[in-house]
């Protein structure tokens, strides 16, 4: 509950998208889908961020991806991923201003969620509960935004 | 017929929609941390058992004595009304979910209902039926995700109307909008995309002409909101506050915003441990308590002012006169009232409580200092007439406690500011006090011409009853006692509109 966790969601959110995607690509490679479902809504775009364990949770993301929102879902592919444990960032830039706004006291205001649909108490989860297995077969990984 | 005898008269045939008591005499089961299937409750104490989550409602309650004719309109009350789920019981008052009660005065007699707020949180918890996220007082393991402390919000403490709409109040985060007219719930409040989910404390402060303040803290914030008389916002601050753990309440002058911030810490890492917020609040005796003296008209001009440790909950009035404020509220020792009394009363134990006493505060701009001065009355809940709120008032209206053995507050009093006399009535053993309004006598602009109404709990008949008194003259007892054929939890605060 201390303050700084609130400025963590929304300056790893700033940091993962002003990033380029720097796709891995390792011999044995695997496709990720993140579906989204839940109440998505159809404003704005669906932001998702994809870190792997060496990474620095909710700092600098591995790669990114922005697909517009659809109220019965969306769905995102990472291609070509290296073996490993990864964990997912996500949420719903509803204004389109390319940031997840927050409050007057950091706290964030569009809809979010992480990868095994965990969640923190007042700030993000950790990444290992956030975290899943991703082998050399391909993957869909379903997140419900509540 | 002695008014003073009321409730030593036994009851005629009850009117209205009884509910079999067992229905609402709801077991407690297990308290929070203690194996207690059976708590042992005072029957002074039954309204804090709280109810299952049921709504209530009676169309005409009983009246004994006489309702004035003028007296015509809607007394809104909210309070915690729902402590415990699958065998597990809140262990604070505070914890509790809001249910908001109404109170209708008509030609018809006086109808009564209560109904759950249906927040976010109350929703989920009842279809799971178990508690699912952390409470203000009870470290309840979060089983659902908190993004905001409107996933906690109870909306527990205060209800106002505003423009067409009720709002149901609590300290951590937005007001939920209601019918007046049916106390449906209609939603979270938001004045501003960026004050979304900010603290909108339950104790706004509404001059006679409608302007409305509030104020929210949290994580080391403070928020400022001056809206119209019809709900629009029209202006708010955002700045850094001094360092404490809780603010409830405030004052507003003709020309000032007044803070008393006591020295309460929060001790983050018990709350990490799982504690909750309340479980984790210190009191540091040496640090000071702070008065914060904001510009109505420039929120960035603000002065603190210093005065030895001292806890507050509630203030009565302030009110301004040559660059020298003068505020009341109820003082007391520190945090014992809430960490040791409440948590008690929640167990079904009556028990004398830290004592709280009038507080009179002078504030000195010129000289940059302050004079705090006290009566010995044990009170609580002050309340002035509304015309009165930001000017000169002359009296004062609290609960009290006719003495320290009476486990609570049990009468009413009204004091006189100028001359330090007061008028009060207490029910002694029968009966225990909550908050009580005053209504302004329509036609009349003379401050203290009105009604003194109220919610008092009938021990031997284990029933809720209201309270209707002259202004005036509290000392001969209620001119009316609306008797309702159920009892209702407990309520904290609420107002009164007249028709």
């Amino acid at each position: 509950m201390t303050p700084p966790r609130y400025a963590k969601i929304t300056n790893a959110a700033v940091l993962a998208f002003g990033l380029s995607a720097i796709g891995a690509s390792p011999a044995f490679a695997a496709n990720l889908t993140v579906e989204v479902s839940g109440e998505v809504g159809d404003k704005g775009a669906v932001m998702v961020a994809l870190y792997k364990a060496s990474d620095k949770w909710m700092g600098k993301a591995t790669d990114s991806r922005k697909t517009a929102a659809v109220k019965a879902g969306v769905a995102v592919t990472f291609n070509d991923l290296a073996e490993g444990e990864y964990a997912i960032s996500l949420f719903i830039d509803e204004n389109s201003n390319n940031k997840l706004d927050s409050n007057a006291v950091g706290m964030p205001i569009e809809p979010y969620a992480f990868s095994n649909d965990a969640s923190g108490s007042f700030g993000p989860p950790s990444f290992d509960k956030a975290k899943f297995v991703l082998g050399k077969d391909d993957k869909k990984h379903v997140i419900t935004i509540k | 017929m002695n008014r003073r005898s009321f409730l030593k008269t036994t009851g005629t045939a009850l009117t209205g929609a009884a509910l079999p008591m067992a229905v609402l005499n709801a077991t407690a089961t297990s308290a929070q941390g203690v194996a207690s299937t059976q708590l042992d409750f005072h029957p002074s104490l039954t309204t804090m058992r709280g109810f299952n989550g049921q709504d209530i409602s009676c169309e005409r309650a009983m009246v004994e004595g006489r309702i004035p004719a003028d007296l015509r309109g809607s007394f809104f009350r909210n309070g915690p009304g729902l402590f415990e789920r699958g065998g597990q019981r809140y262990s604070h008052w505070f914890d509790g979910d809001g249910l908001v009660n109404a109170w209708r005065f008509s030609d018809k007699g006086v109808s009564h209902q209560a109904r759950f707020v249906q927040t976010k949180k109350f929703i989920a918890e009842q279809q799971a039926n178990e508690f699912l996220v952390p409470a203000f007082g009870s470290g309840i393991k979060a089983k659902m995700p908190i993004r905001s402390s409107d996933d906690m919000n109870t909306a527990n403490t205060n209800v106002v109307r505003l423009g067409d709409r009720l709002l149901a109040m609590w300290e951590g985060g937005s007001a939920t909008a209601l019918d007046p007219d049916t106390l449906e719930t209609r939603g979270l409040v938001t004045w501003a995309p960026e004050l979304k989910s900010m603290p909108f404390s339950a104790h706004p402060k509404i001059e006679a002409d409608g302007t409305f303040w509030n104020f929210g803290t949290m994580m080391g914030k403070m928020v400022i909101y001056h809206i119209s008389a019809k709900g629009e916002l029209l202006r708010h601050a955002v700045f850094d506050a001094p360092a404490t753990g809780m603010v409830h309440d405030f004052a507003v002058s003709q020309q000032h915003i007044i803070f008393v911030l006591p020295p309460i810490g929060i001790d983050y890492k018990s709350v990490r441990d799982g504690k909750s917020l309340g479980e984790a609040m210190t009191w540091d005796a040496n640090a000071p308590t702070r008065v914060l003296v904001i510009d109505k008209a420039d929120f960035t001009k603000r002065r603190i002012i210093e005065m030895p440790a001292h806890m507050v909950f509630h203030f009565g009035n302030a009110w301004e006169e040559n660059n020298i404020i003068r505020v009341d509220y109820v003082k007391s020792k520190n945090l014992s009232i809430m960490n040791e009394w409440m948590p008690k009363l929640m167990r079904g134990e009556r028990a004398a409580s830290d004592a709280a006493h009038p507080a009179f505060l002078r504030i000195d701009l010129n000289k940059g200092r302050v004079d705090l001065t006290g009566l010995s009355d044990d009170v609580e809940f002050p309340r002035i007439d509304p015309r009165m709120v930001a000017r000169r008032n002359r009296s004062i209206y609290y609960p009290y406690a006719s003495s320290q053995q009476s486990g609570g507050l049990n009468g009413v009093m009204r004091l006189d500011v100028d001359s330090g006399k007061t008028d009060r009535y207490s029910f002694g053993d029968a009966a225990t006090v909550e908050e009580h309004v005053f209504v302004p006598k329509p036609g009349s602009n003379r401050e203290g011409d009105g009604y003194l109404i109220g919610v008092g709990f009938d021990i031997k008949r284990q029933q809720t009853f209201g309270t209707v008194f002259d202004g005036n003259n509290l000392a001969a007892g209620p001119m009316a006692l609306v008797r309702l054929p159920y009892w209702v939890p407990s309520c904290f605060h609420g107002h009164f509109y007249a028709a």
